[in-house]
């Protein structure tokens, strides 16, 4: 007798790359973090990091291009949610996450581009999907 | 009390000026708090930051940029009501280590009085 696997729950939203929309996506998964009763801190670790990718697809990836859509994809498993951001191509997402040097950004005065080390600091995982002219997908994942 | 753009208010009380953020600290945002802190007069800066939810690292990023220049001109600033999402960055970022006296307090009350003694 085979024991039955549950189905992971998915859903898919498509926002335009206008900033702003990000926040749809944010909203979106804070309720899902919260139908699977994950933890608040959590919750609010994989909302930031998602709403830092979804600017990079718009700004970087997409060009701040209102035709270009960004699409992600909310999976949930019994004991993670995974969120794929992936925007429409083209465009030129850096896949690097280093620790920006805040002292020296401030010694400069020219500070930001802490993107992509936020995210990789806030969730469990992260991986990059990315080539020359194709569609980059980034996907994090936090667990419970 | 003085609107900028439509998510930032100035107010004075007494020597101290207090920014308060009207909604989440994204891109557009960030840009009109920057407008905002071109109209500083006072050297006591409370920024309030209540009604932030969501916030972004560029929002963080500019809201830290306007910090440090203020403190070239002898400014001194203080955080509010600083949210679950802000403290995040901030810690994520090490900020409080780079950014010498610095004061994040529970409420304006708190920072009024901080300012005040």
């Amino acid at each position: 007798m085979s024991t039955k696997q549950p189905l992971a729950e998915e859903i898919s939203i498509t926002i335009p790359s206008v900033f702003g929309y990000e926040e749809v996506i944010t909203e979106a998964v804070g309720s899902v973090a919260k139908i699977k009763k994950f933890p608040l801190e959590k919750t609010s670790k994989l909302k930031l990091a998602v709403a830092e990718a979804c600017i990079n697809s718009i700004e970087h990836g997409n060009q701040k291009d209102p035709d270009k859509k960004v699409v992600v994809t909310i999976r949930c498993e019994a004991d993670s949610i995974t969120a794929c951001i992936q925007d429409a191509g083209g465009g030129n997402i850096d896949p690097q996450h280093k620790m920006p040097d805040l002292k020296e950004q401030i010694q400069v005065k020219e500070i930001g581009g802490w993107g992509m080390f936020l995210v990789n600091e806030l969730v469990d995982k992260v991986e990059i999907d990315s080539a020359p002219g194709q569609p980059t997908t980034t996907t994090l994942t936090i667990n419970q | 009390m003085k609107q900028i753009g439509e998510n930032i208010t100035l107010d004075q009380k007494d020597n101290i000026t207090i920014i308060s953020i009207s909604n989440n600290l994204g891109y557009d945002t960030a840009d009109e708090l920057r407008s905002a802190y071109q109209e500083v007069e006072t050297d006591d800066v409370l920024v309030d930051l209540g009604q932030v939810s969501i916030t972004t690292s560029r929002g963080m990023a500019t809201l830290l940029s306007i910090i440090v220049e203020g403190q070239e001109e002898a400014r001194q600033f203080c955080l509010c009501n600083v949210s679950e999402a802000c403290m995040l960055i901030i810690d994520a970022m090490n900020i409080m280590e780079y950014v010498e006296g610095l004061e994040i307090v529970d409420s304006m009350e708190e920072g009024i009085a901080l300012f005040s003694s």
